[in-house]
């Protein structure tokens, strides 16, 4: 009993510096975002509540409808590149014979993640450069001067740079989370699979892939929240623009925000993207279950 | 039978020689970028227009001075950041995350839940009342308005990272300690702290990365250049030089040093961190 | 994204400098200082005034660095005239410089410099920290020997007074003309154009010679805040000079003031013509509001059909180009000519140094040429820039100010005013534009530059957004855009320009917490 009252005032004290900070920094702001999304609220000025008045400017939002679109292709795309090149270089590696190439293979694939995020995307933009960038010497090397352009610059190829930022896309956090799946699939899987003739490619199809399916859910929930809250690289790599080319929801709520002033306006975008990741992250995690279940 | 699974290990049905080939072509593409950083850094404008390709004629190495003239400053700020939240994140995890795992008190698995449905929260919801609440704090254009914010952020999965490591460590060592006669405390001074050590290695460099590469924060909170970070700094310094790209390069490859360093004292520790910390966002 | 904070807050009053660039132009290029070089021609100046006490000290603290050899020259000049005088120059970075004006002038200790950029610091005049100037520049300069201000420039002195005072002095100015590449005008036999359309068909021949007639960059910060906004400024500009008497203060606005705004008389072949005059916000959004002034009628469709086939001779895919890849055009002679500011100038030559000899180029800057085909009478196109450098003086005791006037006095000779260029060309550091010196002995080849920088006026109103509101802006760039990329026809482009005016009126009334009463003074001061 003496010794749980102890407990007690121990913990608390463990604790106290947690979770005052929690409660001011998380909690706090977490609440005031709920009710402020229903709040106009300007700038310097104290919010005054408007009920769905904010939700329904949304709805009539031109740029905002504008940017939906633009958001679902760089969503598709984006988890179209986590499945893809990563796992197929993870599958490469595994079936490298040479650990120590396996080694130095797989730490150089690690290597561009050392670079700070900010610096890539201001590489990427020197890459997508209308002047001197790497993709035009490059297409000039081969002969393709003719396709040379700002490829950030014009509203038909904007947002395909966009989405090739980081190309192939093979390494990175998705080579790393594919490496340790399949390096804790069990020896003896593959050679059951050996056994049953499951060889080569029809193995990754039919045993790999099913195995790596925590992997890949993890990945799409990763990418989704990562690709709808994600505004800091399109800020830098084209503000949004030529037009409306590149704008995407996040940064509409931003501009709302640091911008223009409108924060109560901008808090119900933030509560609307709440609300779509969140749903989007249990639909992918339940949907991901209820596939293995019936495995 | 080790030989055998080994060699069925590989699905890829092409001969190795064809694999590394393709791998060696994946990663070309993917460090090109990397390796142009490097040389164009070291090419004055006229080199790299009238020789983009070829090799710097002559080197210019003093454009590494330069960048690094103009980028110092930002370098430090994002440095006192760090050594103000690191040692911090480190150790309230750590005494959260013993609480919370071997010590028995009422109410310990609610506020566990508490903490750990906090990584549901994305930022995008939090960031601009977090804003207004600083603000109302008076810390805009402060170091606080970001130490604070990250110490707060940073532990949310340090806690959990922690309570699940503490909780992992067989009881029989603490009930040694214990009969013993050492108090809880030294308990966690002695015996799990020394033990957490990898698990802390990996929040702090998580905690680090995080805020080595945030950008809107700062670029919101912090007006003033002399207390700017790297990550926003890095977006402005290359005005200095006017129209100069070597600088600018070389100012990129200086502000990846900071990082290559992390991931050359403790690539585990890295590699656990970068993916720790990208669960969590 | 570049620099996505809104640094142009609606509060303080927008210096057209903060607009025409935020480069920053005043990094020293780490030139070791050749100081103290005495030039032997001080011997044309009046003798000094007898020195007074014994060491005593002004400190001139600037980020203006490409003139730091020619400040210390003038310094140590003025220390050789007035004995027992000490000036420190102190050369400050950029970055931070306005926090630490902020923290140093109202703590009025030693910190406080008594020269200091006054641009960086809004407001602390009104706040009683720096000192008016007007009773100063209205005696005689001992070093010139006439009143001071007849040796300062009275358009600027005039323009940027608070409150009817003086409260600093205008060093040298910013504007924006062409450059061009007179290697390829002289084999294409090309003069420099006189009006915009022949610059047009200057731009057809170079076309069809495969080189880009013009370098634009045409990114969203472009628009705001370079070249495309300063087009959409000056065309503007032209076309809506003629509606300023509708704005005007009239008598028994809060903001009327007689001396300016009585004796008005539009002139269009003035381009100082409305600089002085008072414009009442309130009457601006009023005309906006009831449609006196609309954004969808044929001269603002004039405008922009202008600049949509202007943009027909830009390089491809502008809109991604920053002014560096604009820039680069030029200086690769991808491109032939260029918009850009003066402080471009020093840029250039010392490039152009830099450059293989094989690759250099000889080029010169000619003015916005005049546009002549118009259903309107559309006068000249004005200038959009602003001062550059402009000195304040920190308010101190009685004896220290009139040292600090003193050695400004000496600073803002002609004969100082030469020795900075001179100094800032021998060390190779960046000219930001013309000086404001009259009489000011420029180097030849470098006024050559010049000249078509100057006397061009200065745009009174600008319309992409509406006052500046920053959301007004950002739609009027997305349509723009759209349009100048082909996804919005004109009229359709108009219609939306005129909507996104109409609805950032509500916005700003708002904002300012007006009560659109001009009689009435309702503006909340912003001032920090």
């Amino acid at each position: 009993m003496n010794r749980g009252r102890s407990s007690w005032a121990l913990a608390l004290t463990m604790l106290l510096p947690t979770l005052l900070l929690l409660l001011l920094f998380n909690y706090l702001p977490a609440m005031i975002g709920l009710y402020r999304a229903f709040t106009r609220w300007e700038t310097g000025e104290p919010p005054r509540w408007t009920g769905l008045t904010n939700f329904v400017m949304m709805a009539q939002d031109e740029f905002l409808r504008i940017s939906l679109s633009n958001q679902l292709l760089l969503l598709i795309a984006n988890l179209v590149k986590t499945l893809t090149m990563p796992l197929l270089v993870a599958e490469l590696l595994m079936s490298l014979r040479s650990p120590r190439w396996q080694y130095l293979l797989r730490t150089a694939f690690i290597l561009p993640m050392v670079v700070p995020g900010m610096v890539t995307m201001l590489l990427w933009a020197f890459i997508y450069d209308g002047s001197i960038g790497l993709l035009n010497q490059i297409l000039e090397l081969f002969g393709g001067g003719g396709l040379t352009r700002a490829w950030l610059g014009e509203s038909s190829t904007a947002l395909l740079a966009i989405v090739g930022v980081g190309f192939p896309w093979a390494g990175g956090l998705s080579l790393l989370i594919y490496l340790a799946g399949l390096t804790s699939i069990s020896h003896d899987v593959w050679d059951s699979c050996a056994l049953d003739g499951a060889t080569g490619w029809r193995r990754v199809l039919m045993v790999d892939l099913p195995l790596l399916r925590p992997q890949v859910r993890l990945l799409m929930t990763l990418t989704i929240i990562g690709t709808l809250q994600d505004f800091g690289s399109i800020l830098i790599l084209t503000g949004g623009g030529p037009g409306l080319a590149t704008h995407v929801p996040a940064l509409h709520m931003y501009f709302q925000a640091f911008r223009f002033g409108h924060l109560g306006y901008a808090a119900a975008i933030g509560l609307t993207l709440f609300v779509v990741i969140f749903t989007l992250s249990v639909f992918n995690q339940r949907l991901g279950r209820k596939r293995e279940e019936s495995l | 039978m080790s030989q055998m699974s080994e060699t069925r290990r590989r699905p890829i049905p092409w001969g190795q020689g064809v694999v590394l080939l393709l791998l060696l072509l994946l990663l070309g593409l993917s460090l090109l970028p990397l390796f142009m950083m490097l040389l164009l850094s070291l090419k004055s404008n006229a080199d790299i227009f009238t020789n983009f390709w070829g090799l710097p004629k002559p080197p210019r190495w003093d454009f590494y001075a330069q960048a690094a003239g103009a980028l110092w400053r930002y370098l430090l700020n994002t440095g006192i950041i760090i050594l103000a939240v690191v040692p911090g994140v480190i150790l309230l995890s750590s005494l959260a995350g013993y609480a919370l795992s071997r010590l028995q008190f009422p109410g310990r698995d609610l506020i566990y839940f508490g903490v750990i449905a906090l990584l549901m929260v994305p930022g995008i919801l939090t960031l601009i009342p977090t804003y207004a609440l600083v603000q109302s704090f008076d810390l805009i254009n402060t170091r606080w308005a970001l130490i604070l914010p990250y110490l707060a952020g940073g532990q949310v999965l340090g806690v959990a990272l922690c309570r699940t490591f503490f909780s992992g460590l067989p009881e029989e060592l603490f009930e040694a300690m214990r009969l013993d006669g050492a108090s809880d405390f030294t308990i966690y001074r002695r015996l799990a702290l020394p033990l957490s050590l990898p698990t802390l290695a990996t929040i702090a460099i998580m905690t680090t990365l995080g805020v080595y590469n945030d950008y809107i924060w700062p670029l919101v909170t912090i007006s003033d250049n002399a207390i700017q970070t790297f990550t926003v700094g890095v977006t402005r310094f290359s005005g200095e030089f006017n129209l100069d790209y070597g600088p600018t390069l070389a100012g990129y490859v200086i502000g990846s040093i900071p990082l290559v360093m992390l991931f050359a004292a403790g690539m585990r520790a890295f590699v656990q961190g970068v993916t720790a910390g990208a669960v969590k966002a | 994204m570049k620099e996505a904070t809104p640094s142009h807050n609606a509060g303080s009053p927008a210096l057209p400098t903060s607009r025409l660039s935020r480069r920053t132009f005043l990094k020293g290029a780490g030139v070791a200082a050749a100081s103290a070089a005495l030039s032997g021609s001080s011997a044309l100046l009046s003798p000094p005034a007898a020195p007074q006490s014994a060491s005593r000290q002004i400190v001139l603290a600037t980020i203006s660095a490409n003139y730091r050899e020619g400040f210390e020259q003038v310094a140590r000049e003025y220390e050789a005239r007035n004995p027992g005088v000490r000036v420190k120059v102190q050369i400050m970075p950029a970055n931070g410089y306005e926090t630490w004006l902020r923290t140093q002038i109202p703590g009025g200790g030693s910190g406080a410099p008594d020269l200091f950029n006054a641009n960086y610091a809004w407001g602390m005049y009104e706040r009683g920290l720096t000192v008016n100037m007007s009773p100063f520049i209205e005696q005689r300069n001992p070093y010139t020997g006439r009143i001071w201000q007849e040796t300062l420039n009275a358009q600027f002195l005039e323009k940027f007074k608070v409150g009817g005072d003086v409260t600093f002095v205008p060093m040298d100015f910013i504007e924006i003309a062409f450059y061009y590449n007179a290697d390829i005008f002289q084999s294409l036999g090309l003069q420099p154009p006189r009006t915009w359309e022949e610059m047009l068909r200057h731009a057809e021949r170079i076309r069809s010679a495969g080189i880009i007639p013009f370098a634009v960059p045409g990114n969203a910060d472009s628009y705001w805040a370079g070249t495309v906004g300063w087009m959409a400024r000056f065309f503007s500009d032209a076309y809506t000079r003629h509606l300023v008497p509708m704005f005007l203060s009239q008598p028994g606005d809060w903001d009327y003031d007689a001396k300016k705004n009585a004796g008005f008389k539009l002139n269009l072949n003035d381009p100082y013509n409305d600089a002085y005059v008072v414009v009442n916000g309130e009457r601006l959004l009023q005309a906006v509001q009831s449609g006196r002034l609309r954004f969808d009628d044929a001269r603002f469709g004039e405008i922009y059909a202008h600049i949509r086939t202007f943009s027909r001779y830009w390089q491809r895919g502008f809109h991604g180009a920053n002014n560096q890849t604009a820039y680069h055009l030029f200086l690769t002679r991808r491109a032939a000519m260029l918009l850009e500011t003066s402080a471009t100038i020093g840029q250039m030559m010392r490039d152009m140094e830099d450059l293989p000899p094989s690759a250099r180029f000889q080029w010169q800057t000619f003015p916005i040429p005049p546009l002549t085909s118009s259903q309107f009478r559309i006068p000249p196109f004005r200038g959009v820039g602003g001062p550059g450098t402009v000195l304040g003086v920190v308010k101190k005791s009685p004896e220290q100010v009139k040292l600090t006037m003193d050695f400004l006095m000496f600073l803002t000779t002609p004969h100082a005013a030469k020795i900075l260029v001179e100094q800032a060309v021998r060390n190779r550091r960046p000219l930001i534009g013309p000086m404001l010196i009259p009489g000011a002995e420029i180097p030849d080849f470098i006024r050559r530059y010049f000249r078509p920088f100057e006397g061009r006026g200065f745009e009174r109103m600008s319309f992409r957004g509406l006052m500046d509101e920053q959301q007004s802006v950002w739609e009027w760039t997305v349509w723009a855009q759209r349009y100048m990329d082909g996804r919005l026809t004109l009229p359709e482009f108009l219609q939306r320009y005129q909507k996104l005016m109409i609805e950032a009126v509500p916005r700003v009334i708002a904002m300012q917490k007006l009560d659109m009463n001009p009689k009435t003074r309702d503006r909340v001061d912003s001032a920090k």
